[in-house]
């Protein structure tokens, strides 16, 4: 039995509430609202929710290095602890360099969620129903999807027959031999999928669901989220414009 | 109303600009429910026959004369490649694909992919992983996948040329389910006629392009046996495996490993290698299942792969294998993997390996042709070719008899006993029972390794 979860577009959507919401302000108050917001909501939305921990920690990791040129390059103001070239750390870099730590999460966290939910194949048969892309291309995206992991796997394979042959395992001529591999594979994958009725205009999409009021329940969620960080943001007075 | 799913009428197609192989004169008809199996010699035009009956030739690019007409509504095709089979990551995603064209709603589209998962035998869930299934069960999926559009007729291009006994077993299997009732026709390509002999009742032969026989199974091979023997067909019984050599005693050892303990990417499981010794004039065969680590532990014999824990060491050199610059390893030894492919480092057939060589391994014919184009036994040896033009001491092969006609079988087993001679020697990891008994003097049996 499938596990109940929201419609991949409500997902997708849901991803980018957090962005659209901290591009006004740059604090600590409105990234920890809104990610904490959109977070609940995800969570409690999708049955047998499951915190992808390694994800989380790399984002987090990656988050700390990105919020580093912040706290070394952000505008003086205040006591002066170091000066060296263009790098001054003050007692402004703090905030600021916080405040680019949780606007990052705020942001990568929930995409990283809402990545390891989507069901591409929901996404793409919404949006051929829905007719935003024609049923072609978004059948061959579809399948290239599936030629990514390959492709890596050609390049892996590449690198050992030419080491075998005594020849040059510098990424460019690695990159060279996978490339007429992958176009002659994804030929023969074209071929297979014609003859499985690629080009076949009527289809049923199995995968297409509707919105159902629960995918527009955790949109209302979502976007209120945003709202109330912001309004949060201001009546306390640490709105501070990005704009 | 014709009673044929498809007919051809003196049928010719050519390739102008391109040698890739041509098809000249073709008459016959597919009717409902026959079976039918395809063979011939490597590159004589079997495959194209079945891509022409399937639609697949490029009509852009070829030139053709006479009569083809595919009375057939829908046609089911199984390659040879089995991740070249799956386009979707899921086993129900790959199965709706085809259904959902052929029936009107959703839930006639699940009754057909429980319908074709059960035909063929697949017990595995609709929201499993294709990514998680092995080279046979990508296969049986490409079968049900197939079988979803209930087409007249199902088409097959060496399903199981890359599978081992078990595996090739499950599609057998598969198969045998699919057409039990005759409401399905298949048309199946193969060099190996006796895995299939029980289960077709007519047999095609091609060479050159041509259909040089065509009748019921039993009657071909006895009437035409020193026909098809002189093309290089399989036929079964004909060919006994040689008693493979003794190396000479006192024969200088060449390789040693120890304690050798490989970790097999795909699994991450950990693969132990019993310690050897390999002499000049030795081979030592690898056997076991597909994925039992049998490439995996080639690798790290060949310098390709470090191993875990252990040694190898080849005679007279003081590094570990893996530990080789490229132009160091390929003076001591040379690897053939199953797809050379990805070692071929020219545009041309003529670049890859010298004239006396590809002659040596039956390589003739495609001397300006793109290596990549060339067919997977073709590729094997022009990869055999490649390597011994290297002069290396020691060879590791994987799976070279895969896709080889007899003729090119045979070929393949001269040049390695002239190897040998030449004080060489072989680790070969392969599935091929014949080869083993014409070839090695000792096998190594590998088990599906632990995490």
């Amino acid at each position: 039995m499938t596990a109940r979860r929201p419609h991949s577009l409500a997902l997708l959507i849901a991803s980018v509430i957090p962005a659209l919401t901290v591009i006004w302000t740059v604090d600590v108050i409105t990234p920890v609202i809104v990610g904490t917001g959109v977070i609940v909501t995800l969570a409690s939305s999708v049955e047998r929710f499951r915190i992808p921990w390694w994800r989380v920690g790399a984002v987090t990791a990656v988050a700390a290095v990105m919020s580093v040129t912040s706290f070394l390059y952000a505008r003086p103001e205040g006591l002066v602890y170091a000066h060296w070239g263009l790098v001054t750390i003050t007692d402004g870099s703090f905030p600021v360099a916080f405040a680019a730590f949780t606007r990052i999460l705020a942001i990568a966290i929930p995409a990283t969620l809402v990545a390891t939910l989507i069901e591409p194949h929901e996404f793409i048969a919404t949006t051929v129903v829905r007719r935003v892309i024609p049923q072609r291309a978004a059948l061959a995206s579809l399948i290239a999807l599936r030629l990514v992991p390959v492709i890596i796997s050609d390049l892996a394979e590449t690198r050992v027959a030419r080491r075998a042959a005594g020849l040059s395992t510098r990424f460019g001529s690695l990159v060279v031999t996978t490339l007429v591999i992958a176009i002659r594979r994804a030929i023969r994958m074209s071929e297979i999928a014609e003859v499985r009725g690629f080009s076949q205009p009527d289809r049923v999409w199995t995968s297409y669901r509707q919105f159902s009021s629960r995918d527009w329940g955790l949109l209302v969620a979502v976007t209120s989220s945003g709202i109330a960080a912001l309004a949060i943001t201001a009546l306390t007075g640490e709105w501070n414009s990005a704009l | 109303m014709t009673d044929s799913l498809i007919e051809f009428k003196g049928w010719s197609l050519s390739h102008p600009g391109s040698d890739d192989a041509a098809l000249r004169d073709i008459t016959l008809r597919v009717r409902p429910g026959e079976r039918i199996l395809i063979t011939g010699p490597s590159g004589g035009g079997k495959s194209t026959l079945l891509r022409a009956m399937a639609g697949l030739h490029d009509a852009a690019s070829t030139e053709s004369s006479g009569s083809l007409v595919r009375y057939a509504s829908a046609v089911g095709f199984v390659g040879q490649e089995p991740d070249e089979q799956i386009l979707f990551p899921t086993v129900g995603e790959e199965i709706e694909f085809v259904a959902e064209t052929t029936v009107s709603t959703v839930r006639k589209v699940r009754r057909r992919v429980g319908e074709a998962l059960r035909a063929t035998g697949i017990t595995h869930s609709r929201r499993h992983a294709t990514a998680n299934l092995s080279g046979g069960e990508k296969q049986r999926l490409a079968i049900a996948s197939a079988l979803a559009g209930k087409p007249p007729i199902i088409l097959m291009d060496e399903p199981t040329a890359s599978l081992d006994a078990a595996s090739t077993d499950l599609v057998v299997k598969s198969v045998t389910r699919v057409i039990e009732k005759r409401t399905v026709a298949l048309v199946l390509v193969e060099h190996h006629i006796e895995v299939w002999r029980e289960l077709v009742d007519r047999l095609i032969v091609v060479a050159d392009g041509r259909i040089v026989a065509d009748g019921p199974i039993e009657s071909v091979l006895t009437k035409k046996r020193s026909t098809l023997i002189a093309l290089g067909v399989w036929v079964p019984g004909h060919i006994t495996a040689p008693k493979p050599t003794s190396p000479k005693r006192n024969a200088s050892v060449v390789l040693r490993s120890t304690d050798l303990v490989v970790r097999r990417a795909a699994t991450r499981s950990r693969i132990s290698v019993p310690d050897f010794e390999l002499a000049e004039g030795e081979v030592v065969a690898l056997v076991g299942d597909n994925g039992s680590g049998k490439s995996t532990i080639l690798r790290a014999l060949g310098g390709l792969l470090a191993p875990e824990r252990g040694e190898v060491r080849y005679a007279g050199v003081e590094r570990a294998p893996h530990k080789l610059t490229a132009l160091e390893l390929v003076g001591e030894v040379s690897s053939v993997l199953q797809n050379p492919a990805y070692g071929f480092g020219s545009g041309r057939v003529n670049d890859e390996a010298p004239p006396h060589e590809r002659a040596a391994v039956g390589l003739k014919g495609v001397d300006s042709r793109h290596p990549q184009s060339l067919s997977g036994g073709e590729r094997r040896r022009l990869g055999l070719a490649s390597a011994l033009s290297r002069h290396p001491r020691v060879l590791f092969l994987d799976e070279p008899s895969f896709g080889q006609d007899a003729n090119s079988w045979l070929d393949l087993i001269d040049r390695l006993r002239d190897f040998l001679a030449g004080r060489g020697a072989i680790v070969v990891a392969t599935h091929d029972q014949l080869f083993i008994d014409a070839m090695a003097h000792r096998v190594i049996r590998v088990e599906h390794g632990k995490r």
